[in-house]
């Protein structure tokens, strides 16, 4: 009897519990339809509905926010934020691409300070923002954040890497040169050596474009200790920040250039080539040495790259190797102008593309066709498109993404290509050949004024040139003690001493920031 | 059957619906038969136009790129900064001309490509980069031009050379592989200074930008250079050769149809020869003709819409505009059960006219009768207050709430004509302030006008124009002016002063105004002057001398012309000169004439001027003095006071007795009242009643100017019951009221 009454007791139990369950609402109670409206940026070779996409739309089912989107190209990106902030008519919201929002933001106070609403309204940001690193560099001078970030973490560390022709070596039985002397060598063997087999003298020993630190021969200058990049400072091992033409050892940087074009070691059209063009002359077969991103790329061919292998960098006689460093830099992902209609609705929305799922495939496509779920907990590109068809569905890039490098990890099997380069970075971080802070945090993790910005790229662009015409005129006619003179002295009419001060000032308010939030 | 078809015709209802329904549909049948004749031509037209102006936008467009092309190639020819080199000297050159392309990028930034190359350098030059011409040539290929052709182009430019859209792979464009338009440029002012060549490539999205606009037809879109396609955008399966060999050729926009696999189609051809260029466009025949017949079935659609919408509004307004004709009909007495309700209204609507037309005479008939009675109460004095007056004049349609008022009398009995002047019209209308009223006084043959005005002057103005008009219509007048009055309660005293004056006439000069302020107010005045000059006469009939005795009764006449006295005063004086003349010479006319020659009282009565008393006494006079001279020793007549002295007497003692009357006295000297009268008269040459008045008057004289006795005290005094009927006869006698006497004795300068 007293199994009965518990027979029953527990049948009782059980049916209450159906009962309630059936009560229970099935899902939350829907938020109130918003609209919304935003500046979208868009990668220049795009052509896309931004309002018409499949991403989105799943999205707006999601957070049943609506959001009509200016879709803007890069050409015209800042003149439409500038004409936009001039009108007094303002989008709600400002997504990708870039703001200046020491000027928007602290300077004419057009921009929603967020520190307040990123805990309650986004948690899946506030908690991998909170285990970033990085996240030092968001806040602007006025201690406020004015946008939400975007970090795509790579676990890398390096720029360009150096790719020398295997086969020509072996051809030529030379081994893989670590000096500057060693590197010279090499370069005049592949020119004279016929390496290729094809009888002619048309091998074109070095291959590179200008200006930058991917193809460009500003790489050159690591040979020298000299971390050479676009902005032209970097931060020494000292502490101190450094001009990198005022540097020991770029006149001879300058000089072994002159020599590599001198002896038809360089293509002289560097100077003026673009990337496509280098490419294309690296693809004829006739190349045994450049600098690049990766071997696996959709520049080269295939079968071509196969011959080349990652080298360390060269240095000169009594110099150390010193290559730039790449570091994680928070990018612009979204800011909420002061004529937000609704500020909570809008940061659910951002923070909704923010969720693990939501944000890779915003990068990678639909689940299914184009990723999955591996057992291990880690999403997986399953398809690449050739055709930039992936940008009609998802916004890839010109999405929201928030990835610390940890994080990243645990959650994404990365595709071969980022293998290959996460393992040169950790070649040539193991080598010690890379700056050890990144010039990046110059001009990304720093907070400066807008008066500050400003003219530090009127320096910029007034260094850049002299820098430019000095290279290419030492490139081409050499140098001599009054045409590096004369180059020094342009300099220093250019404002070199100026920027390289008040790069100074901004990264010792930087440290004495940093000193304060760890105290 | 035909009974109810009749009434139905009739029906005000039935008339206004056929009204409305008859108009509409001449309406819609006017705008249906527009429609039908234009609307499609409309349409047709309509639609072909757009396309023109489409392709005129679409040849400006394209036009103003190749401008832009071209002048970026002759100003780079012509800049110092652009200066032709060899790479392979000066590759440091390169890079400054890098920096030189790049604003001429933002010019032509509606190209994909544009490249330089300096006429025997073989290396090409683009704002962000450099390459060999042999490394161009083997990165660029094209689908209908072999890289020796553009080799060739190339090194030996010609003038500007368009190369068609064609296939383009290329590792320096975007997606590798495009449609391109090539526009070859020499670079400078022209092929013979050329420094070299510019090489612009357009990519499809140029053209499809260009292509697109909000034209929903189907068409086929052609730019053709040289006759050949140069960029088309095509929806329709037409091939471009049908289109080629159908062109005309020559100058302007021209168009016409085009036959193909079974259809027709309409080609629109717009050329442009300033770059050998065409703009096509190839519309579907049927489409077009599609359109213009859904405009005519939307146009049909709208007109039966309309007429359906016009059908119920037409029904409705006949209702609405029907019922009241209905109820006004049903109003009206049906004259015949088949009558319609139009007619019946019309019968109905001229009984009423007709009746109302009779009413309305009747109305207008009384009215001058009920102003006539108004004006005889009002002077009357019937109306208690001013306002009662101004009511009652209102009511009647008669403005007379002004300032002053005043009567005047016009005598008409002397010559006949009788009309009252109407002074509503000239000249009487010149003067704007006044309202006057007119009504007959058949007793005294005259027509009295009360005038009311905002000015006494106005008054004065009337007066004087109605006696200026009378003179002239009749030669002669008499118009008399009560005093201006404010009082609308004293219009009995008006009236008085004006019959005052009126009856002045016989004794006053008429030739002018006969106003009653200008009446001598007292026979005290006047008296003894008289009495003076007919002791002058008597001495002159005394003396028999005849020429004085004309010379005196001139006087005597003179005197009283120019003493404007009242009528009353007038008889009491030429009663009194002539009792005394016959007194005196009583022996003479005794023996001679009857004495009731002379007294006779219709002799007296009639004597009411100044001239019949001139000829009375001129006749007494002679007759008295050619009369025998009386015999003195004869013993004297003694005089004994006759009956009538007796009653003088009588009256004199108890004229201030209220309670005395004639028939009081008659009955005191056991005489009957008619027979006491005529005596009375007889003797005395005024009714007992006249010599009663005077003896009371005269005593209140006295009162009024020696004592401060009230009026009504006064009025007792003398032997009157009321103060009314004593100011009355007061001014009557004398012509002014007794205040204005006394106020005449108090200050003699002050105004009677």
């Amino acid at each position: 009897m007293r199994q009965m009454k518990k027979v029953f007791q527990a049948a009782a139990l059980l049916l209450c519990c159906v009962f309630l369950t059936g009560c229970a609402p099935q899902k939350a109670p829907e938020a109130e339809p918003v609209s919304l409206t935003a500046l979208q940026y868009e990668l220049e070779n795009q052509t896309i509905d931004f309002s018409d996409m499949w991403f989105f739309d799943q999205l707006e089912e999601k957070t049943n926010v609506h959001v009509d989107f200016v879709d803007v190209k890069d050409a015209d990106w800042a003149t439409r934020i500038s004409l936009m902030f001039a009108s007094r008519n303002y989008k709600d919201m400002i997504l990708r691409g870039s703001l200046d929002t020491e000027e928007y933001g602290v300077s004419q106070h057009l921009l929603v300070p967020l520190d307040e609403y990123i805990e309650t309204h986004m948690p899946n940001y506030y908690e991998r923002l909170s285990s970033a690193p990085v996240s030092s560099m968001i806040p602007s001078s006025d201690g406020n954040s004015y946008y939400i970030g975007f970090l795509l973490s790579q676990n890398i560390s390096t720029d360009g890497h150096f790719f020398i022709n295997r086969e020509w070596l072996n051809k030529l039985n030379l081994s893989v040169p670590t000096t500057i002397d060693e590197l010279t060598e090499v370069l005049r063997a592949f020119r004279d050596g016929d390496p290729n087999g094809n009888g002619l003298k048309d091998e074109i020993p070095y291959q590179a474009t200008f200006d930058d630190n991917n193809t460009g021969i500003y790489n050159v200058f690591s040979a020298w200790g000299i971390p050479m990049n676009i902005d032209y400072v970097f931060i020494h091992d000292d502490g101190s920040i450094r001009f990198a033409p005022e540097e020991e050892g770029f006149r001879e940087g300058v000089e072994w250039l002159h020599l590599l074009c001198r002896e038809k070691l360089l293509d002289i059209a560097c100077i003026t080539q673009g990337s496509n063009l280098w490419g294309a002359k690296v693809n004829e077969g006739g190349t045994g040495y450049f600098s690049y991103w990766r071997l696996g790329n959709t520049v080269l061919k295939p079968e071509l790259t196969a011959q080349f292998e990652c080298m360390l960098p060269v240095a000169a006689q009594d110099y150390q190797a010193r290559l730039t460093r790449l570091s994680d830099v928070v990018e612009f992902g979204a800011s909420l102008t002061v004529q937000n209609k609704d500020v909570p609705a809008s940061l659910r929305w951002l923070d909704a593309q923010l969720d693990t799922e939501t944000m890779l495939v915003s990068q990678n496509g639909p689940m299914g066709d184009m990723l999955r779920l591996n057992d291990d907990g880690r999403y997986e590109v399953v398809y690449v498109p050739d055709t930039n068809e992936l940008y009609g569905i998802v916004p890839v890039i010109c999405g929201q993404f928030f990835a610390p490098a940890d994080y990243y990890e645990s959650i994404y099997v990365p595709a071969p290509h980022r293998e290959e380069k996460t393992a040169y970075s950790d070649m040539y971080e193991a080598a010690g050949v890379l700056e050890e802070n990144s010039y990046r945090i110059l001009t990304y993790a720093m907070s400066m004024t807008s008066s500050e910005s400003a003219r530090l790229l009127q320096l910029h662009t007034q260094l850049k040139t002299v820098i430019d015409r000095g290279l290419v005129q030492f490139m081409t006619s050499g140098v001599t003690d009054e045409s590096y003179a004369a180059f020094e002295q342009a300099l220093a009419e250019a404002g070199a001493a100026e920027y390289k001060a008040l790069y100074q000032a901004i990264y010792n308010r930087h440290l004495a920031r940093q000193e304060v939030q760890a105290e | 059957m035909k009974t109810y078809l009749r009434r139905l015709r009739s029906s005000a209802f039935i008339r206004y619906a056929l009204s409305y329904l008859t108009i509409l549909t001449i309406v819609l049948a006017c705008m249906f038969g527009y429609m039908f004749f234009y609307v499609e031509q409309e349409v047709r037209g309509r639609t072909l136009n757009s396309h023109v102006n489409r392709l005129s936008r679409i040849a400006y467009q394209h036009e103003d790129y190749l401008t832009t092309i071209l002048n970026s190639a002759v100003q780079m020819g012509l800049s110092p900064d652009i200066q032709p080199f060899l790479f392979e000297e000066s590759p440091q050159k390169a890079y400054d001309l890098l920096q030189q392309l790049a604003p001429y990028a933002v010019t032509n930034s509606f190209c994909d490509q544009m490249f330089l190359c300096f006429s025997g350098d073989d290396h090409l030059y683009s704002p962000t980069s450099s390459m060999p011409l042999e490394m161009f040539l083997s990165l660029v290929t094209y689908e209908h031009v072999s890289p020796d052709a553009l080799r060739e182009m190339i090194r030996h430019p010609g003038a500007m050379t368009i190369l068609p859209s064609q296939k383009v792979e290329s590792t320096l464009i975007d997606g590798n592989r495009t449609n391109m338009v090539t526009v070859l440029a020499p670079l400078g002012a022209s092929a013979h200074s050329s420094k070299g060549t510019m090489i612009f490539m357009l990519s499809e999205h140029v053209y499809r930008d260009l292509f697109s606009d909000a034209i929903d037809d189907v068409n086929n879109t052609y730019i053709l250079h040289n006759g050949n396609v140069l960029a088309s955008s095509t929806d329709l399966d037409v091939p471009v050769d049908v289109i080629l060999s159908n062109l005309s050729g020559g100058d302007g926009y021209h168009s016409g149809t085009v036959s193909w696999n079974g259809e027709n189609w309409y080609l629109l051809d717009l050329p442009s020869t300033t770059w050998n260029l065409n703009y096509i466009t190839l519309l579907q025949s049927s489409a077009i003709n599609q359109s213009a017949h859904s405009s005519m079935m939307g146009v049909t659609l709208l007109v039966a819409g309309l007429g359906a919408v016009g059908f119920l509004v037409a029904l409705m307004l006949a209702r609405r505009n029907a019922r009241p004709i209905q109820e006004i009909a049903s109003m009206l007495p049906s004259k015949d059960g088949m009558m319609d309700e139009f007619s019946s209204i019309q019968t109905g609507i001229r009984e009423l006219s007709e009746s109302n037309s009779a009413l309305i005479t009747r109305l207008e008939r009384s009215l001058p009768m009920q102003r006539h009675d108004f004006v005889v109460q009002f002077m009357k004095g019937r109306y208690q207050a001013r306002e009662d007056v101004v009511a009652a004049a209102a009511s009647l349609g008669m403005a007379i709430d002004r300032p002053y008022y005043a009567i005047i009398l016009h005598g008409v009995q002397t010559r006949g004509d009788s009309q009252p002047f109407d002074l509503r019209k000239s000249p009487f209308d010149a003067i704007s302030g006044i309202a006057a009223f007119g009504v007959e006084l058949m007793a005294i043959k005259a027509h009295l006008y009360l005038v009311f005005a905002d000015t006494r002057e106005e008054i004065l103005q009337l007066a004087e124009m109605i006696h200026q008009q009378s003179m002239e219509r009749h030669g002669h007048a008499v118009v008399a002016l009560s005093d201006v009055q404010t009082d609308f309660t004293a219009a009995p005293s008006a009236y008085l002063e004006a019959a005052t004056a009126f009856d002045n006439r016989f004794v006053m000069d008429d030739s002018h105004l006969l106003s009653y302020s200008s009446i001598s107010t007292s026979i005290e005045d006047i008296l003894p002057q008289a009495r003076r000059l007919t002791d002058a006469i008597d001495q002159a009939l005394s003396l028999r001398d005849h020429a004085r005795l004309s010379s005196r009764i001139d006087d005597l006449l003179n005197f009283l012309r120019h003493t404007n006295m009242s009528a009353f005063a007038f008889r009491l004086i030429y009663n009194d000169v002539i009792d005394k003349l016959l007194r005196r010479h009583a022996v003479t006319y005794a023996s001679g004439r009857s004495v009731q020659a002379y007294y006779d009282i219709f002799t007296l009565s009639s004597c009411q001027s100044i001239d019949d008393l001139d000829q009375l006494l001129r006749r007494l006079c002679t007759s008295i003095i050619d009369a025998p001279v009386p015999d003195t020793s004869a013993p004297a007549v003694e005089e004994t006071p006759s009956v009538i002295s007796q009653v003088a007497d009588y009256m004199r003692v108890h004229f201030a007795d209220p309670e005395l009357s004639i028939s009081a006295i008659a009955e005191a000297f056991e005489m009957p009242t008619a027979r006491l009268s005529l005596a009375f008269k007889d003797e005395m040459h005024m009714s007992p009643l006249e010599y009663l008045t005077l003896l009371r008057v005269e005593r209140s004289k006295e009162l009024l100017a020696a004592t401060e006795m009230s009026i009504k005290e006064i009025a007792a005094e003398v032997g009157y019951y009321d103060a009314s009927s004593f100011i009355r006869r007061f001014k009557q006698m004398t012509g002014a009221t007794p205040l204005q006497y006394r106020r005449s004795k108090e200050d003699p300068h002050a105004d009677s």
